[in-house]
């Protein structure tokens, strides 16, 4: 074995461990409480998460590719704002939104208070039925669906376009015959990040009292303090996902999707009422996804500054930044690292492949898991130290931030393989061929020739991670080192209390901070 | 069969076409010759309905489908087959579903008659039906596209450079099958090229093109 397979090989395991540890759970099985919770919840909870996996892959899935294809393939009023506006949804946090759309649309809120005093409509309780949660899930994460269709829909060539309609296609045939399927691995990947997201969520779930899979895992954790059940139902999560990945490899057969150029102008232009209706629809989804909870957070904030603004929010603004760029500078740097070994030669080694793809399973253990799964491995180090050396480590307190961030990076870096690989994909081996005959060596060709042309992607990467880490909620909630507050855990602490109203404000930071991050990362990109 | 009159097309500041002037009866085929940025391709993109124009006239059949520059026919209702410089078959798709794309409409065993038709007639297999785009050689994907867009049964078939990435041993070659085949079908076809000996052998009658306009017909076989 050459070196750099070690160095991914040794990558890999560090990145996976926290998968294999909740793995090894199944040596040490509490059947009676599984059998406990098999009595009582889980047949509910089962029904309930698929439920609303499906509901949120419908809903994403239709929301993300339909605007895709709205900006990459039509050409209409404002296409160009939309275009990232779309994306805006992606820095708000799922919890923030489940708590303002419920202030907004509960029996109580304004919205009904208002329809049942100028109407006969007597209420309904929206956390009754899977609806409100998939309805808030789908708004949240079809940013994730919308930015890969769009990827795929950019990758088709214009021919593909004129070809079907010189042999006669309608442009709605030409779309679910030709355009559609093409892009349908980028859009497959697209919503299962969005559903793998859906099945590690805690927040949106727990403020909708929608019981899934993470209340037994939390139930199992919280109420029973057995790390293994919990460990044991979030590998049975992982073997879902892992399914869903599998089966959409699967499914792509001997067919090919991906072409070699680009799509630089959208092929239809809209006119009269079909532009009037794309730019009214685009309208309506940046409205209800980002301007209006936003506009209600605003106004709770405003209201509520006196009370909630103290001079510790320097210090949680901090700590979320801090935490949010240190996590996304060494995902990146990890992810260029691999990423620069797999594509050091022409042919591609499925040895490698393979590799990458164990080092980013970690993205489909819910955060949660993860902390427990850590905290279990470094309690076990530190009695075994003090068992056969009398030495108290204590890795958890001496470890302090560095066991959060390996958490971040075992769970984020599959978040930066996808931008940097994409980027890598776009690298002719020729340029680095020439580069060679040139007589330029690997870090040459590496900084001269990779670097520049991958710095869009590794942006694309920072941004997600970075964003994703400050959003992050439970992993920082248990394993943050003693002072290490962030404005997440202010939100989930005043939310919890159903404080709403003050949670606006760290929440408002939170997302003001990811927007700064995101209009740094498009100024690089414009400037390309 | 087929009119074009006082044809001007400007995109963005660059004139392309500057009344451009051709015709051409019913089963007649004709190479358009020119170096690249003399508009060739743009001659082809009027006619299919794939680009509009400032002025000017495009009849098919005594119809104006491009009337005073403007598009009145959609290129899905022109009856034209078009095969592109980078073929553009679909690659998530085999043989068998690029060739029946366009005919998708017609019985099933109509459509599985006219595959064989066309599959002989390019001479190819019958077993590489079910093979993809990138599994074919790069004159196999060519004749696939020349068969998917005969399939239909079009009037007139547009060629843009289609032998281009093709060597110089299997490119002749095959214009000349090409041409055999358009013959056979009955069809009408303009070639784009920028190849002499490519015009020579596929077409009746050669237009050189310069600066957006013909400069002269030249009559070959």
């Amino acid at each position: 074995m050459n070196r750099s397979r070690l160095v991914l090989l040794f990558w890999a395991v560090v990145l996976a461990a926290p998968i294999f540890v909740v793995s090894l759970s199944w040596l040490t099985p509490q059947w009676s409480l599984l059998q406990h919770f098999v009595d009582t919840l889980l047949s509910d909870m089962l029904v309930n998460t698929l439920v609303l996996l499906v509901g949120v892959a419908v809903g994403a899935g239709i929301l993300g590719t339909g605007l895709a294809w709205l900006v990459t393939l039509c050409d209409f009023p404002g296409r160009r704002w939309f275009e990232w506006l779309f994306f805006l949804p992606f820095v708000l946090p799922a919890y923030v939104v489940a708590f303002v759309y419920l202030g907004l649309f509960d029996f109580a809120g304004p919205i009904q208070s208002f329809l049942r005093e100028m109407t006969s409509f007597k209420g309904i309780d929206v956390r009754t039925g899977s609806a409100s949660v998939i309805l808030v899930f789908t708004l949240v994460f079809y940013p994730y669906v919308y930015m890969l269709a769009r990827i795929g829909f950019q990758s088709q060539r214009y021919t593909f376009i004129e070809a079907g309609q010189t042999l006669g296609a309608s442009s709605f045939k030409i779309f679910w015959k030709v355009s559609l399927p093409l892009a349908r691995p980028s859009i497959v990947a697209g919503i299962t990040l969005a559903l793998m997201e859906t099945l590690s969520d805690f927040g949106v779930v727990s403020i909708f009292n929608y019981d899934t899979f993470t209340t037994v895992i939390y139930s199992a954790w919280e109420d029973y303090r057995s790390v293994e059940v919990a460990a044991q139902v979030a590998s049975l999560l992982v073997l879902f996902s892992f399914l869903l990945i599998f089966a959409e490899r699967y499914s792509r057969g001997r067919a090919k999707f991906y072409t070699d150029q680009c799509l630089v102008e959208p092929p239809y232009r809209l006119k009269g009422w079909q532009a009037l209706l794309a730019s009214v629809v685009s309208i309506l989804v940046v409205t209800l996804a980002f301007a209006l909870p936003v506009t209600q957070l605003l106004i709770w904030a405003w209201q509520n500054f006196a009370v909630e603004w103290g001079g510790h929010y320097w210090n949680l603004i901090w700590n979320s930044l801090l935490l949010g760029v240190m996590a996304a500078v060494m995902a990146v740097a990890v992810a260029l690292l691999l990423l620069s070994i797999k594509y050091r030669k022409r042919e591609r080694s499925r040895t490698d492949s393979l590799l990458l793809g164990v080092a980013s399973m970690g993205y489909a253990l819910p955060g949660s898991v993860m902390a427990i799964g850590l905290l279990f491995v470094f309690m076990m180090i530190d009695r075994g130290m003090q068992h056969w050396f009398g030495i108290e480590a204590l890795l958890l307190v001496s470890g302090g931030l560095g066991v959060l961030l390996y958490a971040y990076l075992s769970r984020f870096i599959a978040v930066a393989l996808g931008p940097v690989e994409g980027a890598f994909e776009s690298v002719q081996p020729s340029y680095v061929e020439a580069a060679q005959t040139m007589g330029a060596g690997r870090f040459t060709i590496f900084r001269r020739v990779y670097l520049p042309l991958v710095l869009p992607g590794a942006a694309v990467a920072f941004l997600m991670v970075a964003v994703d880490v400050m959003k992050e909620l439970p992993a920082t909630y248990l394993l943050r080192p003693y002072g290490w507050d962030t404005l997440a855990i202010q939100v989930y602490e005043l939310a919890a209390e159903g404080l709403y109203e003050r949670a606006a404000l760290p929440s408002l930071a939170l997302i003001a901070i990811s927007l700064l991050i995101l209009w740094g990362v498009k100024r690089i990109e414009y400037r390309r | 069969m087929l009119a074009v009159k006082d044809l001007s097309i400007s995109l963005g500041e660059r004139q392309v076409l500057q009344n451009f002037v051709m015709e051409m009866p019913r089963g007649e085929i004709v190479a358009l010759l020119g170096q690249s940025g003399s508009g060739k391709t743009t001659v082809l993109r009027a006619i299919a309905g794939l680009q509009c124009a400032q002025s000017g006239e495009v009849h098919l059949n005594q119809t104006c489908v491009l009337c005073q520059g403007e598009c009145l026919v959609p290129p899905q209702k022109r009856g034209i087959g078009m095969v592109f410089q980078d073929y553009a078959l679909f690659p998530h798709m085999t043989v068998e579903q690029n060739i029946l794309f366009g005919i998708s409409s017609w019985g099933k065993a109509e459509r599985q008659q006219r595959l064989a038709e066309l599959m002989e007639l390019i001479r190819l297999p019958q077993e590489m039906v079910k093979r993809y785009p990138h599994e074919l050689s790069g004159g196999q994907q060519q004749r696939v596209a020349l068969a998917r867009a005969l399939a239909p049964r079009p009037g007139l078939i547009l060629l843009d450079e289609p032998f281009s990435s093709l060597d110089a041993d299997t490119r002749y070659a095959l214009v000349v099958e090409m041409r055999e085949v358009l013959k056979s079908e009955g069809v009408s076809a303009i070639l784009v090229t920028h190849d002499l000996r490519e015009a020579d052998l596929m077409a009746d009658r050669i237009g050189t093109m310069q600066s957006g306009a013909v400069q002269s017909w030249q009559a070959v076989h």
